[in-house]
């Protein structure tokens, strides 16, 4: 394994029922990276992310975590999850922010910091169903942090957020990167934002189809691949 | 009504009840998975049987099949190969014919079995309360101790996974002190009506709590109000106790449900 990895995905192949889901994925994430993980809808992202966390196993290949086997790794405090639709399953459950969040462990002032982390230390006694999505999702954020992890993950944390909130969103992600020491992998659909937002890509539909920085992996050749059809890419700097 | 030893232990009983079945039953209905209460209920009732045609204690017998039945339920749902409700399906009936079956060796209906289908408050044996009283307590004790991880599992099973909580033998400690909680509550409220009294307080104190903790302690608090009142009721007025107490419960429901509407 290379020192800089933080996670090492060699040859990973898994399928759910016959079709095979992924396929030959090998793909190194580096300490202090931003990663972002783009594709078509049912490309395997999700999927991919189970398999780093280690709620599935994949069916061939293999899944290195901070130098060690998956297999023998045990300290998953030092990864953070946050799932497609971490957004309340169940809206009927009555639980408040602090709660939410103190599920992870942590005393009272480490849930508060870890709040305060995510501008949202003046929610703690509020419900959380009376938030916004993008509230919502910041308390998971919250939630994933207490552990103290070096790795976050978000599988597509910004769906139903507005735009507005999304660039605030991003902001806090590019801080909790540069000033935190945070390595971060998020999934997304959206490559524009991914394309600006994030140290580096990979784009995935069954194999992993790119790898780099967002200006040279993300041009036409490879997102026609990647969709299957041709896709303009708007390049506008914000 | 306390110069009675069998109201002393009926009381004694009772709040173990209350205590345990909103404990245990916030998070089933959390889970949607409250309808495990009412199969494993049917289930105790095949525990009686056998612990009456055997001469054992049937607590003993009822606490041990349904713990079995439990791990079984979970066993099987976990595998993901059968929608949850079709296992519970499975199970309720299966649970009711055995009872039925076993009841027909013991020359049929005895009175005896009757008090266990609703209730009652005079039944309470001496080495029951003490049963019930320790059951009780490692409930309550099992809950306070994995209270963190069953929270974190019953509202986001992923990340819980994900985080390193072993969120299938979490599951499998819920069944089995649901298992435990029918058990002792079959006595008092009677099996055909413990599932109603480890969910309508829930749901009561759902509507109009904040917080989950706030939740589960208004549910213990309505289950007291309606116990206490329904053994009460049940000592002067001659009345069926586990009926009269999920009828309060029900009363409390319908009361919180109409004035949160009126406040709203
Ligand atoms: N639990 C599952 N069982 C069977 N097939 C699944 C399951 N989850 C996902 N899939 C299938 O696997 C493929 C990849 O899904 P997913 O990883 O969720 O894609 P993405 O996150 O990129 O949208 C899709 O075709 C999807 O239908
Ligand atoms: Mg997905």
């Amino acid at each position: 394994m290379k020192d800089d990895a933080i996670v090492n995905i060699n040859n990973v192949g898994f399928r759910y029922q016959h079709e095979p889901v992924l396929e030959n994925i090998n793909l190194t994430i580096k300490w202090g990276d931003f990663l972002g993980l783009v594709g078509p809808n049912g490309s395997g992202k999700t999927t991919l992310l189970k398999i780093i966390v280690g709620l599935i196993k994949p069916d061939s290949g293999s899944v290195e975590l901070f130098g060690q086997s998956q297999s023998r790794f045990t300290d998953w405090a030092k990864i953070g999850y946050v799932p497609q639709k971490a957004a309340l399953s169940n809206p009927t459950f009555p639980v408040t922010v602090a709660e939410a969040v103190g599920m992870n462990g942590g005393d009272p002032e480490t849930i508060r910091r870890a709040l305060a982390g995510v501008a949202m230390e003046n929610k703690m006694t509020q419900p959380l169903n009376e938030l916004s999505g993008g509230q919502q999702q910041r308390v998971f954020i919250a939630r994933a942090l207490v552990s103290r992890p070096q790795l976050l993950i978000l599988d597509e944390p910004t769906v139903g957020v507005d735009i507005d909130s999304q660039l605030q969103f991003y902001r806090l992600l590019k801080n909790l990167n540069q000033k935190h020491a945070l390595t971060l992998v998020l999934v997304s659909h959206d490559i524009d934002v991914v394309a600006h937002e994030t140290k580096t890509v990979a784009c995935i539909n069954k194999t992993l189809i790119c790898h780099g920085e967002p200006h040279t992996v993300l041009r036409g050749d490879f997102l026609d691949q990647l969709y299957g059809r041709p896709v303009r890419l708007l390049m506008h700097n914000h | 009504m306390f110069q009675y030893g069998f109201m002393v232990r009926a009381f004694a009983a009772g709040l173990v009840i209350a205590v345990t079945a909103p404990l245990i039953g916030s998070f089933l209905v959390i889970r949607r998975f409250s309808l495990v209460a009412d199969t494993l209920s049917h289930v105790a009732l095949a525990g009686v049987a056998i612990g009456l045609l055997t001469g054992t204690q049937p607590l003993i017998t009822t606490v041990i099949l349904t713990m079995i039945v439990a791990f079984l339920i979970e066993a099987i749902r976990s595998r993901g190969r059968l929608p949850a409700e079709a296992v519970l399906a499975i199970f309720l009936p299966g649970g009711l014919a055995l009872a039925v079956v076993l009841i027909s060796f013991a020359n049929g209906f005895n009175a005896g079995l009757f008090s266990y289908l609703f209730g009652s408050i005079t039944t309470v044996q001496p080495d029951e309360v003490w049963l019930i009283l320790l059951l009780g307590l490692v409930a309550v004790v099992t809950i306070v101790h994995f209270y963190r991880p069953l929270l974190y599992s019953s509202f986001d099973e992923d990340s819980a996974r994900a985080s390193g909580i072993n969120t299938k033998t979490i599951s499998l400690v819920l069944m089995l002190l649901t298992a435990v909680t029918v058990s002792l509550s079959m006595r008092i409220v009677g099996v055909l009506l413990i599932g109603a009294l480890m969910v309508i307080p829930v749901t009561t104190a759902m509507q109009v709590s904040r917080s989950f903790k706030q939740g589960i302690f208004l549910a213990i608090a309505l289950a007291l109000a309606a116990v206490t009142a329904g053994l009460v009721m049940a000592y002067y007025l001659n009345l069926p106790a586990g009926g009269v107490i999920v009828l309060l419960s029900l009363a409390l429901f319908a009361g919180v449900t109409l004035l949160k509407q009126t406040v709203k």
